[in-house]
């Protein structure tokens, strides 16, 4: 029987698919909401303890700080990143000469591994002899080397930038996709009607690229929320946990062997993403079926 | 002074910007590998040397070859192994009828949005229980389920575009569905299981947290761990060595973008956001 | 081998709704017979044809290749099992094989020697005269060629039954109609049995020893080409069936005297006696009347028993004209080879009544 047939090869097709994810992602997952129910400390026999570890949290002020941080971190890094990303893609949309060497040099940033461009970053703000500080005093904008990743701000604003430098390039070709798939009739005859190219921007391009525009948003949300790599090589937290993100939080844990109070903070995380990866989810959704 | 104008001057400066934020940080890198010291600048000259390269590829103590293997082989074979499982469930997906396609889907994207920290030590206990700490295998499995969303949507997006009728003729010509998937489907769909390839190879390359976690030394740790871990002895940073590394690593990823630009912008904008 | 269809169904059920595709269809495909489906688009033609192949399993009915049942409510043969072959319309060439490989991809998964296979495409290529071109990739081929190598891949393996769905479709009108000519030798010479699928009529007619019209699912007549143009059994098959149109008129009928007669325009017209009993049979005062242009004969000057009208618009179609006349209230479309008319002239028609068609008023459908 073909139906019967194709719907058990349909199975069959996609049990490595669920079997995988399932086992190294979800089953984790639950594991660590099960571990954040537990007193898991090394040398010391689990136990289960309820909610203790979360009670414990709302005490924790190294978690309000951290909690904070990330979103701070967040709320600041995404907008910014937006902004830019659409304003490469609108450069890269131009046809212009040496389009595609453009696009590589863009793609780039992307390529290089987060922790490995987190050490070229730690380099360009060393205090002494860095590049920030070289340009900032050379340019006449400073007359002191600024202490980029000594003060809590000097931090902050470097993660940024840091951050800011892989993923904006990636926002871009998002963002690029979306503006080539904008039918160049509706701009020749708004050019016809003499709009202006900043009203065309506001009257077209931003409108139509909106669902692209919120896809982006809620993705990089997410992933801001969950940074880890160029916190972990730049800052390590620090200074004093200014920059301590969740992820890096429970990671101190973990480390420390403290499984049950690190898995209650990345509950915490994982929550928190997940509002974000569920509208992101349903606006993927929405575009999908736009199609 | 005419639109025309403002919008050539604007976009100008934009591209000017553009590349000197995109390339000044790797050219830095780049610049500081070839240094003899790395606080060259505001210097009277720039001192040229080699010696850092030499010391990365040569000096054993720094095991640099060794996590640049590991990175290869487990990236590698996750690479290649999800993209594997992502064709048949790809393939399940557009042409098989298949109960809850869309929540598979879409459940997939989700999953590929958790974080890391909420996955990773639940991991490690069941990898130290397996003795599997600070092995291949220990990364590649995650590897696959971690890279698997992305090139799901990738394949998905290449596979509807596969005509239906190629799979009728298959069928009518002989074919079983395997058949249809290996000797039909799959070599049709040959450039973009290349690009998604390429994709995965990338995503799963960059990864660090699970390697971070996960390895214990050189036998295991891939290459972006090893070089985040890179210390100096005597509280000098050895940053020409850094560097040199850095650079070194990149080259790949960076040769791969190069000469598959299309491809990679192509899969990174069929997954839609997913990357 | 003899092809049965009895109670052929086939209701397709997505979010939106069911449609039923195919409806109740019975019917027997004599052996090496060239037998034509034709239809409207959507009339479920294809998915007819798919059901034959094996691509699609009917929701009611059986299916028997010969005595063998191929589809029924338990049974279901896979189509690699039926040894059918199909060119489809899009020619579903594989893109990634040369013509060559494309033509012996069939043998191939039939794991036939290697010497064989080659052979057997060579022969088939000398047949369709695709020699020389069988190291190119389909996107290289034109249309033509393409079309070629799809009825090459078909026919390499011998099938039993020679499936076809709008395989001419793709191609331009001189190209379709040589390739017409020669397809329908192509099938005597192998003596296949062939079923074709066609929304094109005058196909149709060139190309089927035997047509079926499909409406709706539904089997609407079938016959040889004579029968649908001499004799439609329906408003639906005298419209399809035979260019130019058919003109078809709702018009009063009414019994005086032991004759019949039809009302055109201010005329009441006798019908010959043969048409009479059509008629008699009918119930309510309206009918449908029908009849093909090249039945009306148009002349310059009023005769007796004319209508007179005035052309309202000329289609030159070579050697002949097809007028479109208007008379009072009605319009009827004319084929004459007279003279060249001229918009706005004031004409007379003679209509061959012993030509018409008459059939039961439709109501709403
Ligand atoms: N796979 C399918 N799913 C749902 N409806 C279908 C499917 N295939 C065909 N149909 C519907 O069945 C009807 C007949 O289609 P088809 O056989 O392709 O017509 P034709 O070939 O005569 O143009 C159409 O209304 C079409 O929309
Ligand atoms: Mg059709």
């Amino acid at each position: 029987m073909k139906l019967t047939h194709d719907k058990r090869a349909a199975a069959l097709f996609i049990l490595p698919l669920l079997l995988t994810v399932g086992v190294f992602i979800l089953v984790p997952v639950l594991g660590t909401v099960a571990n954040s129910f537990l007193r898991d400390v090394t040398f010391l026999p689990e136990r289960y303890i309820g909610l203790a570890n979360y009670r414990a949290l709302l005490n924790d002020g190294a978690f309000w700080q951290s909690l904070r941080f990330t979103c701070l971190f967040t709320l600041v890094s995404v907008p910014l990143e937006l902004i830019f990303g659409m304003i490469f893609a609108l450069i890269l949309n131009q046809a212009l000469p040496g389009r595609g060497v453009l696009r590589v040099a863009v793609l780039i940033p992307w390529a290089i591994p987060a922790a490995i461009s987190g050490r070229a970053f730690e380099l360009i703000y060393n205090y002494s002899y860095g590049l920030a500080n070289y340009l900032l005093q050379n340019l006449g904008l400073a007359d002191e080397p600024v202490n980029w990743l000594g003060t809590g701000w000097g931090a902050f604003f470097s993660l940024v930038v840091a951050d800011g430098w892989k993923t904006t390039p990636f926002i871009a070709i998002i963002l690029l996709a979306g503006l080539s798939a904008i039918p160049e009739e509706l701009h020749q005859q708004a050019r016809v009607d003499r709009a202006h190219f900043l009203q065309r921007f506001w009257r077209i391009t931003l409108p139509l690229l909106k669902p692209v525009l919120v896809v982006a948003l809620l993705f990089r949300t997410v992933q801001a929320l969950r940074i880890f790599d160029v916190i972990f090589v730049l800052t390590g937290g620090g200074p004093g946990g200014a920059t301590n993100a969740l992820s890096l939080y429970g990671y101190q844990y973990f480390v420390s062997g403290d499984f049950g109070y690190g898995s209650a903070i990345s509950v915490v995380l994982f929550a928190l993403a997940l509002v974000f990866a569920l509208l992101y989810v349903r606006a993927s959704r929405f575009q999908e079926e736009m199609r | 002074m005419s639109e025309l104008w403002q919008k050539r001057l604007l976009t100008g400066l934009g591209v000017a910007v553009m590349l000197l934020f995109c390339l000044l940080p790797f050219g830095y890198m780049v610049l500081t590998s070839f240094a003899q010291q790395p606080d060259y600048l505001g210097q009277a000259s720039f001192q040229f040397t080699l010696e850092n390269y030499r010391a990365i590829l040569t000096a054993e103590s720094l095991h640099f070859l060794e996590y640049l293997r590991n990175s290869l082989i487990v990236s590698g074979v996750s690479a290649t192994l999800a993209v594997l499982v992502a064709s048949l469930a790809a393939y399940a997906m557009t042409r098989l009828p298949l109960p809850g396609k869309g929540l598979i889907l879409f459940g997939v994207l989700a999953v590929s949005m958790f974080p890391p920290v909420s996955i990773v030590s639940y991991l490690f206990q069941v990898m130290n229980t397996f003795g599997l700490i600070n092995t291949w295998p220990a990364l590649i499995f995650p590897y696959i389920a971690w890279v698997l969303p992305l090139s799901l949507w990738i394949l998905v997006s290449y596979f509807a575009q596969i005509p239906r009728d190629l799979d009728r003729a298959a069928l009518i010509d002989g074919c079983s569905r395997w058949q249809i998937l290996t000797r039909v489907v799959l070599p049709v769909a040959a450039p973009g299981i290349f690009s998604t390839l390429l994709l995965a190879f990338i995503f799963a390359f960059n990864e660090f947290m699970f390697a971070l976690m996960l390895t214990t030394d050189y036998q295991a740790r891939t290459i972006p761990v090893g070089i985040a871990l890179f210390q100096g002895l005597h509280g000098q940073i050895p940053w020409g060595r850094i560097m040199a590394a850095s650079v070194f690593t990149s080259l790949p990823v960076i040769a791969l973008t190069l000469m598959f630009q299309r491809r990679i912008i192509q899969g990174l904008t069929r997954g839609a956001v997913k990357g | 081998m003899e092809l049965h269809l009895e109670n052929l169904g086939k209701r397709f059920t997505t979010l939106r709704g069911s449609v039923d595709a195919v409806k109740d269809v019975t019917l027997t495909i004599a052996e090496g017979e060239f037998f034509v489906l034709l239809g409207p688009s959507g009339c479920g033609k294809s998915t007819l044809l798919n059901l034959l192949a094996g691509l699609e399993k009917p929701t009611s009915g059986t299916i028997r290749f010969g005595e063998r049942v191929v589809a029924e409510r338990r049974t279901f043969v896979a189509p690699r099992e039926r040894d059918v072959a199909m060119v489809f319309q899009s020619y579903a060439l594989y893109p990634h094989m040369s013509a060559f490989g494309n033509i012996a991809f069939p043998l191939k998964v039939a794991k036939e020697e290697k010497e064989k296979i080659e052979r057997s495409v060579r022969e088939i290529a000398a047949i369709l005269k695709i020699e020389d071109f069988l190291d190119a990739r389909p996107g290289e081929l034109s249309g033509g060629q393409r079309q070629r190598v799809a009825m090459a891949r078909a026919l390499v393996r011998k099938p039993r039954l020679f499936l076809l769905d709008e395989p001419l479709s793709n191609l331009d009108a001189q190209l379709r109609a040589e390739t017409r000519i020669e397809l329908k030798r192509l099938q005597q010479k192998l003596g296949i049995t062939t079923v074709y699928v066609t929304h094109d009529q005058v196909e149709a007619m060139t190309l089927g020893q035997r047509i079926a019209v499909l409406r709706e699912g539904r089997l609407e007549q079938i016959g040889d080409a004579d029968d649908l143009y001499r004799r439609p059994q329906s408003p639906f098959v005298a419209r399809f069936v035979g260019a130019p149109q058919m003109n078809l008129l709702q018009v009063p009928w009414k019994r005086e005297q032991g004759t019949v007669q039809v009302r055109l325009g201010e005329r009441w017209l006798e019908l010959p006696e043969d048409k009479v009993e059509a008629l008699v049979r009918m119930e309510g005062d309206v009918c449908i009347f029908g009849l093909r242009p090249e039945h009306i004969e148009v002349r310059t000057e009023s005769g007796e028993h004319g209508l007179h009208g005035t052309v309202e618009a000329v289609e030159p179609l070579g050697r002949e004209q097809l007028l479109h006349v208007a008379l009072k209230d009605i319009r009827l479309s004319a084929l004459t080879a007279e003279r060249d008319f001229v918009g706005g002239e004031s004409i007379s028609l003679r209509l061959d009544l012993s030509r018409a068609h008459l059939f039961p008023a439709e109501n709403a459908s």
